[in-house]
């Protein structure tokens, strides 16, 4: 067998597809031959890397954040400069640069906090949806939703805290009124002979309780 | 096509306009290709 015809059998030989005789002699021609040899070798580590590549989805938080720094504006332009190098090494950059640690950590974290509360999961996010359109449509309808959301949610709140408030109106009335007719008792009490006096030199509440109870 | 779209060599062939041959020879070279350009990137094959 001759180079161009192991070149022609190795597709199917690498994906196991060759039948066991035309597999063996092209094993045999591999092992004679340094150019075809390292022309699978190399062909096979390709294939096993696109096949762990295929695997490796983007992780999420890429996206999200893809979308923060182009919208943002800062990297919009990526042709702008020297091309994807020195955008990455602009990147770079203010990654390893401490003081900016912090404050991008927080950024972050604020972001991702921020995403939270429009119910915006970067979970969600999935290479599928790159699409810009569909990215801001889908960024839009949730926005819009987590709008209506924190509306009604602004709406309950502010019932509850009518409720709330009108509760507390009635307790504080209720509270005036008792304590008007507290207030009211010790003066009838210390129209009473002076067998009493001792008890209405207490507080008012005390001597209510006790009037009350000797009434 | 064959890695990421997972054609077969016929259907790939058919949409290069090609023999089946030469798509299975042009892959071993693109892959082997591949596999030098990522060894240059130092990636971990």
């Amino acid at each position: 067998m001759i180079c161009g015809e192991v070149e022609i059998r190795l597709a199917d030989y690498l994906d196991g597809s060759l039948p066991a005789e035309e597999a063996q002699t092209v094993e045999a021609h591999l092992a004679g031959c340094p150019a075809c040899s390292e022309l699978a070798r190399d062909a096979r580590l390709a294939m096993a890397f696109m096949e762990r590549t295929a695997e490796v989805e983007p992780p999420p938080v890429l996206l999200t954040r893809i979308l923060n720094e182009t919208a943002s504006g800062r990297h919009g332009s990526l042709g702008g400069g020297r091309g994807i190098q020195s955008w990455m090494g602009k990147l770079m950059a203010v990654v390893w640069q401490p003081r900016l640690v912090m404050g991008m950590a927080l950024t972050m974290v604020s972001f991702s906090m921020m995403a939270k509360c429009a119910g915006i999961s970067p979970r969600q996010l999935r290479p599928g949806d790159m699409d810009p359109k569909k990215v801001w449509a889908s960024l839009d309808d949730r926005a819009m939703r987590a709008w209506t959301r924190s509306v009604k949610f602004y709406e309950d709140i502010k019932f509850v805290y009518e409720i709330q408030s009108s509760l507390r109106e009635w307790t504080e009335q209720q509270e005036e009124e008792d304590r008007n007719a507290a207030a009211r008792r010790p003066v009838e009490e210390r129209r009473v002979p002076a067998s009493r006096d001792v008890q209405s030199s207490d507080s008012n509440g005390t001597v209510t309780s006790k009037g009350a109870v000797k009434r | 096509m064959r890695d990421l779209q997972e054609l077969e060599y016929r259907e790939i062939a058919e949409v290069l306009k090609v023999p089946e041959g030469t798509v299975k020879s042009r892959l071993n070279r693109g892959r082997a290709e591949l596999a030098r350009v990522l060894r240059q990137q130092r990636v971990v094959l």
